[in-house]
């Protein structure tokens, strides 16, 4: 057996993919930075997140009915074509306490980054459902929103990445108040909390 | 058992399911690279600065491969480096199960699952089957050294 063509075969192979995903990634607008930073998980003290609560009584599931950022919406095209990840690579996260005592005071805009199958089987009370792997297509929804609404996140648990999909492209947008539950909706039902499916919602 | 080896519609059959399964996992994988480095992230086995640069170029590799397989271009070498891929997949889901993580397989990109031994069963059927190409390709070479398109 001829193993020297074999191993220069494989380098050629691995050269070749490489080089098409080092081309690829710097002119796709998916691309990703080389280097990979660590995100950080900041935990939320209560003050910071009830401090305020007049200002945040957003029901959840009804349409807010906001001043239009009529800059946001004149700019719509050219933010979304220069869309890019933030540079900030840390969240706030919140834990299940604090996200009953946002369900029963009905503050927040919650939302579920889960997939349209996984909403539909099962959600949290009042979650309307943003895919993580989609959230480009809610750009014209979130950009009348109010920049600091109270926003809760959570998809499966705190490995789950499409919360994060979903958080990143609302800091793009402006919004600053983004909380992410971070045991999501599987320590959700490990608490045995109660949650509505498509059809009882 | 000779025969087996050699048969080409059993290589044929096995180039195909390897280079197609390839090819699609590494589409979704390609469009969104952030998705796998979240997933490569989730099994916790690699440096975080060693992450995105994986996230980047794996896909690539299983792209040429599934392609070059199908095409019975470089078979020789794109199997055996599919062949190290599987072995790894089955150590990397494996040691994910056995350290009871919760995680997405990120074996086919979008369409998420989560790691099960399913996956790891799945993945062997397809290194026997890359192995087999291998062993194909090696022996085809030694007997006609103009085939093995190398």
């Amino acid at each position: 057996m001829k193993i020297r063509p074999l191993f220069k075969e494989a380098f050629l192979i691995i050269f070749l993919s490489i080089l098409l995903g080092l081309v690829y990634n710097t002119t796709s607008r998916k691309g990703i930075p080389l280097i990979r930073e660590e995100i950080k998980k900041i935990t939320t003290s209560d003050t910071l997140l009830f401090s305020n609560p007049e200002k945040d009584t957003v029901l959840p599931n009804v349409p807010v009915i906001a001043p239009l950022h009529e800059q946001a919406l004149r700019n719509a095209d050219s933010i979304e074509r220069n869309y890019k990840r933030p540079e900030k690579k840390s969240i706030n996260i919140v834990n299940i306490e604090q996200v009953k005592k946002i369900l029963n005071e009905k503050r927040a805009l919650i939302i579920d980054a889960r997939d349209v199958e996984s909403y539909r089987q099962g959600h949290i009370n009042g979650a309307i459902n943003v895919p993580g792997l989609s959230v480009d297509q809610y750009f014209e929804k979130f950009v009348e929103l109010p920049r600091d609404t109270l926003i809760l996140l959570y998809c499966n648990n705190p490995t789950c990445h499409l919360s994060r999909l979903v958080g990143d492209f609302l800091q793009t947008l402006g919004f600053t108040r983004l909380y992410h539950f971070d045991g999501g909706f599987d320590e959700w039902m490990d608490k045995k909390m109660p949650y509505v499916t498509e059809d009882s919602n | 058992m000779r025969s087996i080896i050699l048969n080409k519609y059993l290589v044929l059959i096995s180039r195909f399911i390897v280079g197609i399964v390839f090819i699609i996992a590494s589409i979704d994988k390609i469009a969104v690279p952030e998705l796998f480095a979240i997933n490569i992230e989730g099994y916790d086995l690699l440096p975080i600065s060693l992450i995105n640069i994986t996230a980047i170029i794996v896909p690539w590799i299983e792209l040429l491969c599934g392609i070059f397989l199908i095409s019975s271009f470089y078979l020789r070498s794109s199997s055996f480096i599919v062949s190290i891929f599987l072995v790894s997949f089955i150590l990397m889901i494996t040691s994910a199960i056995l350290r009871g993580l919760h995680i997405d397989c990120g074996c086919f990109g979008i369409d998420s699952s989560e790691v099960s031994w399913y996956r790891v069963i799945e993945d062997i059927i397809l290194l026997l089957m890359s192995i087999h190409i291998y062993y194909y390709s090696t022996k085809i070479e030694d007997l006609h050294p103009l085939k093995s398109g190398t």
